[in-house]
């Protein structure tokens, strides 16, 4: 049990996907994340500074890496 | 193998680099201003600094060297091995760590918690990063030795020099500022190499072509997801469950090195930004590390040692001039790691032990002093215990394997400690101390419970759940803070509400 052996039955490809699915469930949640939490701090706001941007393009860069590999 | 102009630029680099370092020493006044920079560091900076610091030089050749064995799947470790931890730290952790105006991590834990688990967690990393600096400096030496025919001593001495010097003066503003010069080393010099090694090899259609026609057991070496049975140490439920949901977590948001930085940020939304700038340069980093040892498969086969690979492919495909670029990035890979652990371990003892037991009362002046006394004692320490590794050949294993006991339940707490209110002082010592114990029982019967080599994912992982019911079931039994004295800590409780 401690080994994962009950899960050496999963395809590889499927294992993939659960992965991928990790990528795309982060991406939601952070969606979720109020606008007023992510501007904390900053006096004058740009749409630049929606750090909600930046974390979805990290992860579209890191899913289509994982998706191709 | 350095050529006159190598040597110019690895000179002209370490002297750049102390004068840059030293530089910052006049903004040095208080301990806040060694210790977090006076909070006035940019994202785009710590970002910077987060990254080089976690690359050492013995990581090039490490990771080319596993390249070169295993194919792809090692960048594991840097993308979902650091991306989804760092978000997870920048929209949760961070900016709660910075509103608390904290200077340590187990000091978050002994607000959080008590102060017997601050100590244990403060003492844990002092241990873990005094021990690891006398392995650094000596197996950079050992590196350094092999690819410019430099002495050990010599090596040593110049970059606990140069290092020593700026960590000593500037505090964190110099150890994060020499760190963006160094990023910018490591990447031109890292990525000359990456374009070199792609024109000989006819790039990445070439590579994959000629790799997968060396024969079956290549075949495997272009995919990133291995499965349970692979000959790699990387199995996909190790990467998934040890790495992804409890080591990279435990490393971004429990490592004093890393978050230390954030918390020298202006403002609220740069400590934040800062950790998601770095999960953007942390997406280049296999392709640094990495490809070079993908391309030694083809342009040098048939090496007895994996870790010659990237030696040999700056010595094959560099010219001089950029050999010395190379070895500048080498030594901004080791130097960037070492001001971090000076920096951190003085931040963890002035704060967690010498002002919380030895004198609490005294001026900030006398917390700035003992702050540079403790950077130059664990430098000595370092220097002076640097050829114990070479007596004791496990050494490095050995310090790993100690930290890898704490990484799964440390996490535990703090996950727990920062969501659930219900979560009690009791509860959270409870589940460290048992996950530890924990830990330290699967490593003593790894024979018997697991059945790959260094299972040290899965022992994070199951070390972490551990903790994590411990926690719960105490927790629940006992008497949690009320929510006043909680406000700042946990997840929806904020100040002032």
């Amino acid at each position: 049990m401690l080994n994962f052996n009950w899960l050496a039955d999963i395809p590889i490809d499927s294992a993939k996907w659960i992965f991928l699915i990790l990528f795309i469930l982060i991406g939601v949640l952070i969606l979720f994340v109020p606008n007023k939490f992510i501007y904390e701090g900053l006096e004058k706001i740009s749409w630049f500074h929606n750090l909600k941007i930046w974390a979805i393009g990290l992860l579209g860069f890191i899913f289509v890496v994982y998706y191709i590999f | 193998m350095l050529a006159g102009i190598d040597y110019f630029v690895v000179i002209a680099y370490l002297i750049g680099i102390l004068l840059l370092g030293y530089y910052f020493k006049k903004f040095v006044g208080t301990s806040d201003d060694y210790f977090l920079g006076g909070r006035t560091l940019p994202f785009w900076a710590i970002g910077m600094s987060i990254v080089v610091s976690d690359i050492g030089a013995l990581d090039f050749v490490g990771v080319s060297g596993q390249a070169y064995r295993f194919g792809l799947s090692p960048a594991n470790f840097d993308w979902i091995g650091s991306v989804p931890a760092m978000l997870l730290a920048a929209f949760i952790f961070v900016p709660y760590f910075w509103k608390a105006k904290l200077y340590t991590i187990p000091e978050y834990l002994g607000r959080r918690y008590n102060d017997t688990v601050r100590t244990i967690a403060s003492l844990t990393w002092i241990i873990f990063f005094a021990l690891d600096m006398g392995v650094l400096f000596w197996a950079s030496g050992i590196l350094l030795e092999t690819l410019m025919g430099w002495p050990i001593w010599f090596s040593i001495l110049i970059t606990a020099g140069v290092t020593g010097l700026y960590t000593y003066f500037g505090g964190i503003a110099a150890v994060v500022m020499t760190d963006v010069v160094q990023m910018i080393i490591m990447f031109v010099g890292g990525f000359t190499l990456v374009f070199l090694s792609f024109y000989y090899i006819g790039g990445w259609e070439g590579l994959v072509t000629k790799i997968h026609a060396l024969g079956p057991e290549y075949q495997n070496h272009f995919k990133l997801i291995q499965p349970t049975e692979t000959n790699t140490p990387f199995p996909w439920t190790g990467i998934l469950f040890g790495l992804t949901f409890v080591m990279a977590n435990a490393y971004m948001i429990g490592n004093q090195a890393i978050v230390q930085r954030c918390l020298t940020a202006k403002n609220e939304w740069h400590a934040k930004a800062s950790m998601v700038f770095a999960g953007f340069l942390k997406m280049f980093i296999p392709i640094l590390v990495l490809f070079p040892g993908l391309v030694a498969i083809v342009l040098i086969p048939d090496l007895e040692d994996g870790d010659q690979a990237l030696p040999m492919m700056i010595k094959e495909l560099l010219p001089p001039g950029l050999i010395g670029l190379m070895f500048a990035a080498f030594f901004a890979g080791l130097m960037s790691s070492i001001d971090s652990m000076l920096n951190s371990t003085a931040t963890l003892f002035t704060k967690d032990i010498y002002q919380k037991f030895i004198e609490k009362e005294k001026s900030d002046k006398h917390y700035l002093f003992v702050g540079k006394m403790v950077t130059l004692a664990i430098l000595i320490f370092g220097m002076i215990t640097a050829p114990l590794s070479g007596y004791f050949e496990g050494i490095y294993i050995a310090i790993q394997t100690f930290l890898s006991y704490f990484q799964g339940p440390i996490f535990s707490i703090l996950l727990l400690g920062i969501l659930w209110k219900r979560i009690t002082q009791w509860g959270g010592l409870a589940g460290f101390v048992v996950g530890i114990l924990s830990s330290f029982l699967m490593y003593q019967f790894e024979d018997s419970l697991f059945t790959i080599q260094d299972p040290f994912l899965y022992v994070s992982w199951w070390s972490f759940v551990t903790g994590f019911i411990v926690t719960i079931i105490v927790s629940l039994f006992t008497k949690p803070y009320t929510e006043e004295r909680l406000a700042g800590l946990v997840y929806g409780l904020d100040e002032g509400k």
